[in-house]
């Protein structure tokens, strides 16, 4: 049933909410790029990123803040876009699992896929995120550091132990590449690489 | 010949027993000869259509029955049990 | 497409001294890089052009008949364009069955789920739903639809449920007994199903020690973080497109056929990525609410549930009472078991009861043994399958009491359990022998790991430690898979496959192909076909797909080889019943100098005869059942009551690890589910009302709640199948739950038997055994 064909009643006007909510224009840099859009005061970052700026990489896990699947990078600082209100954006610095590296793979992702520290792959753009905000703040954390700095990403697949390796070894290709002054991070991983069980923790 | 064997709750009308040793070439006819002799069975065992009660699973010879006109050898176990129902 | 057959497989492992090219690697998968750069879509990343957004108006009732449904200020909404209440859905009064291919549910019954008619039996089933131009229209419009309800009893609590006199939650409902007579009257209790074996009275009377405990577990979600979620399109011409996360899209169209009454022909789904299923995306939820709404808007609908919704609005895995009696000789012989199990199916029949009442006891060989188990309906969440269904809850009781056995008996828990596991022949508890299995070797994994004999640290009055061990079995599944093969002139291989990969079973599909047929798993490109696109598939669920799917993909890859055998005899000038194949290359029998390599092959296709399509099916395997065990250290603080897991070790058997990165990450996930389901998980209810939807209050585990976990992959080939592979999703999450509380009481002294053992439960606990002081 169409809206046309349901004629609305004198009655039901003033009850009716407006159509029209007003909306705001938002100027924010996203993933490197000067970007505007339109939305309502009441729509979340996360929504407009997905619905009408089409990052759907940013997932939503649980709405309120609980599970980090939605985490993303608010000038520099990682915050779940489901509690941050899209308006709130304007003049910020955006950056999302689209953006974490402009210029191919992060060694973050790399690492994450050669130790398997993924499975249905959900909770992974939020883990990693989040990780690269940790490695901003903290370049060589021990496993506890990883384990408290990650508490807030929920994973209900991989029980975390892969997840953790994949960091702390991030971690040290990251430190390995700012010694040697080059672009480790670039390398890419061989289909039947290292064993994950090789990799020795900090 | 074959081997049935009857769910647990069945057993009174089978005399009490859990195995029966039954004639028959195919699982159908194994199926309606162990009717025949315990006309009781009939109705724990078939919808009024004669095909399998739901909740109810046929394993022969360790694999789930597809076709009731699959062959049995002659020391073949067929085991009438309830479905696992989840998994 | 050949006509050439396939050959059975049996599991043959590879004779001494060889080894394989591709299995037990661990290349990156080949969905890898799509999920960690964000591109991978899943299906609430759907995007269709004129989409609207759907959403349910549910229920804030547990039991209640409605009265009344007024959707006229819902309609005015100006951003609507489709309203539906169960009046749209057809009519189904049927008893017919539906056999999801993990779980059950009657037709009429999975009908009122999606949509209540005239009564609703749980908080947050749904009662109407709305599509609008946008999320907030939407969400404004639900509200606007007035439903008047009359509020009914509610039965909270199954033993309740089951009590004369209780409330009937649904008057149609009768006790079925499989094989057993018909009930008479309606009952909230749905089915009572019963083993036995032998003389169980006689066995307790021969047993020197008896042991009988109560246990209870609450009701516990399987926690995948992607809500449920739906886009669907319904043409002008009647055919229905549905894009989805499902375990099963296969099942999805039949469901949507059933529920909707229409031809599984004109239905199309499109499997999206899953963001974790667990047993839990199996059942339709929103599918056919956006189609019906699609349908009345004439443009695509997309949905997709809260946080909270996926608590009260799916299927979480059943709370229940279970009471375990087992008789053991001197000699730790087990000479009888008995469980009486009570299974919450929540507000329709369908608890996993049937599973839980054969894997309890299967495991040990015991003359005389009885399982009555009961699945009970109340105004709960209408549970689904949850990881090996049905089985650590069983395990729960029976290896707590084994633990109780072994201490009565003065015996290691380990030695007890290896002098009673079944192997190859044993029957399990519902008649059916065991093919071959490694649970014997799985204990000695444990018995012999040096986690299992190194020093516990020394509590220090406020801190204990102590260490737990159980184990756990999955039955396994089989079921029917169909795979395809095509191949390119550049040497690589498309597979089309049509399992849902939840965790990574694209690249074991693909490394067995490649095994095979001497390629590297980065040649076979897998893809997950959509229902058009391929054919039957059977749910990814029960730790199929590797075993089954992996089956079809092995008997693909021969059909493979018997088709390009008599190309390579074009390009070799010889007969082709002179060719021979492997490691990746054909040469003439009786001229080995005069080889080809497969690559070559699939290049000049085009020359020797045209495109070839290879194809595998499996019917069905005799099932694989697998084991493991784990051993478990936890520090718990005697003053607040609280656990931590200090160590961890999980054993298992798989067979033969394809991929063993991906068996370990199984593992480790199992174990930590387990360790929530033991430690923080359950669902609060007050009068049928979920008191905790979110991730705050019903906690899952966090990197800061568990350790590494330790995996050690034991390999016993399986009788059937390729390579003696195993499925190994289901069984590390049931032996966690035990494991867990023996080793609470090996710190302690107090046996926690009710889930969660929360610091609450194990203060009381030491307090009623006369304070930290007496503990441990």
């Amino acid at each position: 049933m169409t809206a046309e064909a349901t004629a609305p009643q004198a009655s039901m006007a003033a009850e009716r909410p407006k159509m029209a909510n007003p909306k705001i224009m938002v100027e924010a840099t996203i993933n490197g790029v000067a970007e505007t859009f339109v939305c309502e005061p009441r729509q979340t970052l996360l929504e407009v990123l997905r619905e009408q700026l089409g990052l759907t990489g940013t997932k939503e896990g649980c709405g309120n803040g609980n599970c980090g699947a939605c985490c993303v990078l608010l000038d520099g600082r990682p915050v779940n876009s489901c509690l941050v209100l899209a308006v709130e954006a304007d003049g910020r610095d955006i950056v999302t699992i689209e953006g974490l590296d402009r210029d191919g793979v992060h060694p973050l992702q790399q690492a994450f896929l050669e130790h398997g520290a993924l499975q249905c792959g959900i909770c992974t753009p939020g883990f990693l995120m989040s990780a690269k905000a940790l490695l901003d703040a903290n370049p060589r954390p021990t496993e506890h550091e990883v384990r408290r700095w990650l508490a807030g990403n929920l994973c209900r697949c991989t029980g975390y132990d892969k997840i953790i390796r994949a960091v702390l070894d991030a971690a040290q290709r990251l430190a390995a590449g700012a010694a040697d002054g080059q672009a480790a991070r670039h390398a890419h991983g061989q289909p039947g690489g290292q064993p994950a069980t090789e990799v020795g923790l900090a | 010949m074959p081997k049935v064997w009857v769910p647990s709750p069945m057993r009174d009308v089978t005399g009490g027993q859990h195995t029966l040793d039954i004639p028959g070439a195919t699982v159908r006819e194994v199926l309606a000869n162990l009717v025949a002799r315990h006309p009781q069975a009939r109705e724990r065992l078939l919808q009024p259509d004669g095909s399998l009660q739901p909740y109810l699973l046929l394993m022969a010879d360790g694999l789930e029955v597809h076709n009731w006109d699959a062959p049995l050898e002659p020391d073949s176990e067929l085991i009438i049990t309830a479905a696992l129902g989840g998994g | 497409m050949s006509t050439a057959t396939t050959p059975d497989v049996k599991g043959t492992p590879l004779p001494a001294g060889t080894s394989y090219r591709v299995l037990g690697t661990r290349p990156v998968r080949h969905d890898g890089m799509e999920k960690v750069t964000g591109r991978a879509r899943f299906g609430a990343d759907v995007h269709l052009p004129g989409m609207l957004y759907g959403q349910v108006v549910r229920s804030p009732y547990p039991h209640a008949r409605i009265k009344k449904i007024d959707t006229s200020r819902a309609r005015a909404h100006p951003g609507v364009r489709a309203v539906i209440t169960g009046a749209d859905f057809p009519a189904l009064d049927s008893d017919a069955v539906k056999d999801l291919g993990e779980g059950a549910i009657e037709l009429r019954y999975a009908s009122q789920l999606i949509m209540a008619r005239d009564k609703v039996v749980f908080q947050g089933q749904p009662v109407a739903a709305v599509a609008a131009v946008s999320l907030q229209a939407a969400r404004e419009a639900a509200r606007l639809v007035e439903v008047e309800y009359e509020p009914l009893p509610v039965v909270q609590e199954a033993l309740a449920a089951m009590e004369p006199g209780a409330p009937l939650i649904h008057d149609d409902l009768y006790t079925v007994v499989p094989g057993g007579a018909k009930a008479q009257r309606p009952s909230n209790v749905a089915k009572h199903v019963q083993h036995e074996r032998g003389d169980v009275e006689a066995g307790f009377a021969a047993a020197d020690v008896v042991v009988e405990r109560e246990f209870r577990t609450a009701m516990v979600h399987q926690g995948y973080i992607e809500p449920q979620n739906a886009a669907a399109s319904w043409e002008p011409d009647g055919r229905l497109t549905v894009w989805t996360s499902t375990q099963g899209h296969f099942s999805v169209r039949e469901q949507l056929a059933d529920l909707l009454q229409m031809p599984v022909g004109r239905i199309k789904v499109m499997p999206m990525e899953v963001g974790g299923g667990f047993g839990g995306k199996v059942q339709v939820y929103l599918e056919p609410v956006a189609a019906l709404l699609s349908r009345q808007a004439g443009r695509p609908v997309k949905m997709w549930m809260s946080r909270a919704e996926v608590f009260t609005g799916t299927g979480p895995a059943s709370g229940t009472y279970i009471r375990c009696k087992m008789g053991a000789t001197k000699d730790g012989r087990i000479v009888a078991a008995q469980l009486y199990m009570v299974y919450d199916a929540g507000a329709f029949p369908g608890s996993p009861v049937g599973a839980g009442a054969v894997t309890g006891l299967s495991p040990y060989r015991i003359p005389n043994l009885r399982v009555d188990g009961f699945d009970v309906v109340t105004n709960k969440p209408r549970v689904q399958s949850y990881r090996a269904p049905g089985a650590p809850q069983a395990a729960f009781a029976v290896e707590t009491v084994i633990d109780e056995l072994a201490e009565a008996l003065g015996m290691d828990p380990v030695e007890l359990r290896l002098r009673n596991a079944a192997a190859e022949g044993d029957r399990l508890v519902h008649g059916v022998p065991f093919t071959r299995i490694g649970f014997r070797e799985v204990l000695a994994a444990v018995r012999d790991h040096p986690h299992y004999r190194a020093p516990l640290p020394d509590g220090d009055g406020t801190v204990a430690y102590g260490r737990g061990v159980a184990a756990g079995l999955w039955i396994g599944g089989s079921g029917t898979s169909t795979v395809h093969l095509t191949f390119n002139p550049d040497g690589t291989v498309n597979l089309i496959a049509g399992s849902p990969d939840l965790s990574g079973s694209r690249v074991s599909l693909a490394m067995i192909v490649a095994e095979e047929l001497g390629l590297d798993p980065h040649d076979v490109r897998p893809t997950i076909a959509d229902t058009d696109t391929v054919g039957h598939n059977d749910v990814t669920g029960g730790s199929r797909v590797t075993y089954a799917t992996g089956t079809a993909c092995w008997r693909a890859a021969q059909d493979a080889i018997a088709q390009l055998k008599p190309r390579a005899a074009q390009l070799l000038e010889a007969d082709a019943g002179a060719i021979e194949f492997g490691g990746g290359e054909f040469w003439v029998r009786d001229a080995p100098d005069r080889r080809i390599g497969i690559k070559q092959v699939m290049a000049q296709l085009k020359k020797t005869g045209g495109p070839i399509v290879a194809r595998g099916v499996v019917n069905r395997l005799k099932s694989a059942p697998a084991f493991g065990a784990h051993i478990v250290d936890v520090r718990v603080d005697l003053e607040t009551g609280k656990v931590d897991i200090v160590r961890y070790t999980a054993v298992q058997d798989a067979g033969k690890a394809i991929h063993p990165s991906a068996v370990e990450g199984q593992m480790q996930g199992g174990a930590t589910q387990g360790i929530g389901w033991a430690l923080f998980e359950e669902y609060v209810f007050d009068q049928g009302l979920m008191r905790n939807p979110t991730f705050l209050d019903y906690r899952l585990p966090t990197a800061l709640d568990v350790p590494m976990i330790d995996t050690v992959i034991v390999e016993v080939p399986a009788s059937d199948g390729p390579y003696g592979v195993r499925g190994v999703g289901e069984v590390p999450i049931v032996p966690p739950v035990a494991a867990i509380a023996n080793a609470v009481y090996r710190a302690t002294g107090v046996r926690i038997r009710e889930l969660p053992i929360t610091p609450e439960r194990v203060w009381r606990a030491l307090a009623a055994a006369g304070g930290p002081s007496q503990a441990g």
